[in-house]
């Protein structure tokens, strides 16, 4: 007579079958499966942002009519002073293009600005990324730049139709090239841990021995057009201390990110226009 | 004969589980905080469910996370499944309609899914003092946060399948 299976080894040989059978299931197959999943669950995010949007609608309109006159007189004044700002920048752009004209060199890749919401944030300890509301339909591809009023945001990890989803610069994984303000020499920027109720930090390698940073007097770090990612002088974060590498060769340093960083609520991806994808370079894993 | 819906039930009450903690990881991130709570996808299902119909919900339960993450695909989907072997293994000595029980065996499994992740995902080159710090704090905090729902969701989710007429809790506890 048959032995009956004992009641514990069901599952495990059920757990052996399931994997067996998606072992030989093709990459092609398990790759289609993940997109249908994915695609089937936007929408849904999509909606709960929205519903959030209109929240944050009728909360404003339960302001009071002195407010709105309030708010409307700041933005007049923040308008006239970005005005000005924009023509300082178009004669500058002049400036840039003469030069480059004159000097004979390669001239600044330039970018349109794609703004998108957030619709939804992952900030474990495995990972942190964000899921924006504009994908490939709207232009968005892998590998491009997202930033915020603050500065970068981070990378566009994977654009989906309707979705896409960004490594955030707070992310372990995210490695660029960088520079400190005012000093040209490249350094290797990697997101680093982010402990709760902390701002978020990353930390900087490859430093020249002879750069010198405090907590005192923090340095900006800005983003370094050699990654090929992000455009040169866009804000990583500030450089609050500077130590010796292992190596004794180079020094490394503590960046700090802006606090709201974690909350932001509306990005812009950078798309450039000459419709060249940024491409990979050895800086990132 | 009457459809038996539960399969589908149990499904829609994880997908609504779902949506809802991903909004409260939303809210939690400014405060750089994660609440990793995967087990109620599963203890339900591992409790008061059949087999083929509990591993259906840990597979697809699984993937559906899986699409959305940079983790392998599978990954969730083969630690619910082993977590639910694990389940498997000591349910019978467990009374499913104790509220202690259910809590013990809801943080016993999310602690081995919690580990199981960690283990698959790798500390990605971060500095192992302030990966472990930040993810013992992320434990403690989903295991405060579960110790506190684990056996209301368990309960709420047997009371939606009575809606459906579904007395699930009078049935026998069988494979």
């Amino acid at each position: 007579m048959a032995k009956k299976l004992p009641y514990s080894a069901k599952p495990i040989l059920l757990l052996a079958g399931l994997l067996i059978v998606w072992w030989l299931v093709p990459a092609v197959v398990k790759s289609l499966v993940r997109l249908s999943f994915y695609e089937f669950q936007a929408p849904v995010w999509t909606v709960a942002s929205g519903l959030r949007d209109l929240q944050d609608y009728w909360a404003k309109r339960s302001h009071s009519k002195h407010d709105l006159i309030e708010a409307g007189r700041d933005l007049a004044r923040l308008n006239s002073a970005w005005l000005l700002r924009v023509q300082e920048n178009e004669n500058l752009r002049a400036e840039v293009a003469r030069l480059e004209k004159m000097l004979e060199l390669p001239s600044h890749p330039e970018y349109r600005y794609e703004e998108a919401r957030v619709i939804r944030r992952e900030m474990s300890s495995w990972w942190q990324q964000l899921v924006i509301r504009k994908g490939a339909r709207d232009g968005v591809r892998a590998r491009m730049a997202v930033v915020y009023s603050g500065g970068v945001v981070g990378r566009i990890k994977q654009a989906h139709l309707y979705t896409s989803t960004v490594e955030l610069v707070s992310s372990s994984t995210f490695r660029v090239a960088a520079h400190l303000e005012n000093d040209e020499r490249p350094v290797t920027y990697q997101g680093g841990i982010n402990l709760p109720f902390h701002p978020p930090r990353g930390e900087i390698f490859n430093v020249q021995p002879d750069v010198v940073v405090s907590a005192l007097a923090p340095r900006r770090l800005v983003s370094s057009r050699l990654g090929g990612v992000f455009p040169d002088g866009l804000t990583l974060g500030w450089v609050e201390r500077i130590t010796p590498s292992p190596d004794g060769l180079f020094q490394r340093g503590r960046v700090r990110l802006k606090s709201n960083l974690l909350k932001v609520k509306e990005v812009a991806v950078l798309i450039p226009l000459d419709g060249e994808l940024p491409q990979p370079t050895g800086e990132e894993p | 004969m009457k459809t038996d819906y539960r399969l589908i039930v149990v499904l829609a009450v994880n997908a609504i589980l779902y949506v809802f903690l991903s909004q409260v990881n939303g809210l939690l991130a400014p405060l750089a905080l994660h609440l990793s709570i995967p087990v109620v996808y599963l203890v339900f299902s591992a409790l008061y469910l059949k087999m083929s119909h509990a591993c259906a919900v840990a597979v697809l339960s699984g993937l559906t996370i899986d699409a959305a993450l940079p983790v392998a695909f599978g990954c969730h989907s083969l630690l619910f499944v082993l977590a639910y072997a694990l389940i498997i293994s000591i349910r019978l000595r467990l009374r499913r309609e104790n509220a202690y029980h259910v809590t013990f065996l809801s943080l016993g499994a999310n602690f081995f899914i919690f580990a199981g992740l960690t283990l698959l995902t790798g500390f990605q080159g971060a500095p192992m003092g302030s990966s472990l710090l930040r993810l013992l704090i992320d434990l403690i905090f989903s295991q405060l946060v579960l110790a506190v729902v684990a056996a209301s969701v368990v309960a709420a989710q047997r009371r939606i399948l009575q809606i459906f007429q579904i007395d699930i809790a009078s049935e026998l506890q069988t494979l």
